[in-house]
């Protein structure tokens, strides 16, 4: 009905959200020789099982096998909710030259469409001191919100977009009998105020423009 | 009333050796030879009862019969966090044989103790022990003669593998070390390694800088 377009904005935005947690890590303190510090894998939580079962460690896969390898993270998203609050008049565009044009050419966009993305991070450890530095390199960036910077469309302005840190949750299973381990594992409940972005079209820009002015009478154009 | 001393057999040694030595062979004879690998507490937080930098140094091959006959007690399994692979096993190992190989090299170990490791060779698997039933049989003519073992597949959290055994020390691989930290190491889709790098190479191309979000003036 509308035409083709996709612009990536919630890819965009959820490799940015992803690349704020890349880097935490965590530390064993070993009481003798060099501590190990380890960066903590994070994965994309929803994957095709079959694509897991195939290419990842498995218990058909040759080699040692093992239950999993923690500490570990994941997020994924949870919802997308129009957020009428901070919606702009529809009516206006914005428009931005072309790579390569000198302007001539232009990408005009219709005003963005606000929207709330919930998105849910996870963290699972083995141990409570793994899980506490994971929390500490976290929640205090976020006070509530913190602000990323990035492009939501290709050729389009750099957007601010607020990430909310909406509540968490520390599930700490430790209790029952001796066939099953303690287990670690917190969530942390965002939303990131992001925008998305309709159709882009392509338009020139105006280089001249021609007045044509008739039905004066008794007034020279001349006349200072 | 006391016992009758003319047919209770359950204070004879002669016995109660006699069982053990035939609880001896028969796991010798259908048992499977396994891989014993003891724990070493390096710096246990006696606040959170754990200890993160535990280490395994030392290995011993002792042989233990298969209870679950059937198969391992778990399946493959998908989680926010990727596959886990939730085999379970139940052996039984010899009291006399654990006193004789593992007690005998290392004193302090007097029984197959919780969160020791054991690797069985026909699956590679490296089972973490997580209980240890030493009342099951009941006191059979008066004595026990085995330790029932039940064991989870292990739940890796870097702790150091440093035994001589290969399979045994697998897990604690990594792509190398970058600036003192510990990468794990890497597959395709990042079960093991997450897909960190991938996430930072892609936020480049749409001009995302995580650690500075804020410098330059946004539209």
């Amino acid at each position: 009905m509308f035409g083709y377009y996709y612009n990536k904005g919630l890819r965009r935005l959820i490799v940015g959200f992803g690349s704020l947690f890349s880097n935490i890590e965590v530390v064993h303190d070993n009481a003798v020789g060099t501590d190990t510090r380890l960066q903590v894998p994070l994965t994309y939580a929803s994957q095709e099982k079959f694509i897991q079962r195939l290419l990842n460690p498995s218990s058909i896969t040759e080699g040692t096998r093992i239950e999993n390898q923690l500490p570990r993270m994941s997020f994924h998203v949870s919802n997308v909710t129009p957020d009428p609050s901070r919606r702009r008049s529809r009516f206006s565009t914005l428009s931005t030259g072309v790579a390569g044009t000198n302007c001539a050419s232009l990408n005009e966009f219709s005003n963005e469409t606000p929207v709330n993305v919930g998105i849910s991070l996870f963290a699972y450890t083995r141990h409570v001191d793994d899980m506490l530095q994971i929390i500490e390199q976290i929640i205090p960036f976020f006070t509530p919100d913190h602000v990323i910077k990035m492009e939501l469309t290709d050729g389009g302005t750099v957007l601010n977009i607020p990430v909310v840190l909406t509540s968490n949750n520390i599930t700490d299973r430790y209790e029952g009998d001796f066939n099953s381990r303690r287990i670690h594992i917190a969530t942390f409940n965002f939303i990131a105020k992001t925008y998305l972005f309709g159709k882009v079209a392509q338009t020139s820009s105006i280089a001249s423009s021609t007045i044509n002015i008739t039905g004066f009478t008794g007034y020279n154009l001349n006349d200072s | 009333m006391a016992t009758n001393p003319y047919i209770n057999l359950t204070s004879f040694s002669a016995e109660q050796n006699l069982v053990e030595d035939i609880t001896v062979e028969l796991i010798q004879g259908v048992g499977q030879d396994c891989v014993y690998v003891p724990r070493n507490a390096l710096n246990i937080d006696r606040l959170f009862g754990e200890d993160p930098s535990s280490y395994f140094n030392s290995t011993y091959t002792i042989e233990m019969y298969i209870q679950s006959y059937k198969g391992f007690e778990g399946t493959d399994i998908v989680t926010q966090f990727g596959i886990e692979i939730k085999d379970k096993i139940s052996l039984l190992m010899a009291r006399r044989r654990f006193r004789d190989v593992i007690t005998a090299a290392q004193p302090s170990i007097t029984r197959p103790r919780e969160g020791d490791l054991i690797y069985f060779p026909l699956s590679k698997s490296l089972f973490e022990i997580n209980f240890v039933e030493h009342e099951n049989p009941l006191y059979p003519l008066g004595k026990l003669y085995s330790y029932q073992i039940t064991a989870e597949l292990f739940t890796y959290s870097y702790e150091k593998l440093i035994t001589g055994n290969t399979a045994v020390n697998s897990p604690y691989t990594s792509t190398g070390v970058t600036g003192g930290t510990f990468i794990p190491k890497n597959n395709i889709l990042g079960t093991t390694a997450g897909i960190n790098s991938i996430l930072d190479t892609e936020a480049d191309l749409y001009n995302f800088d995580p650690n500075d979000p804020n410098t330059g003036c946004a539209n």
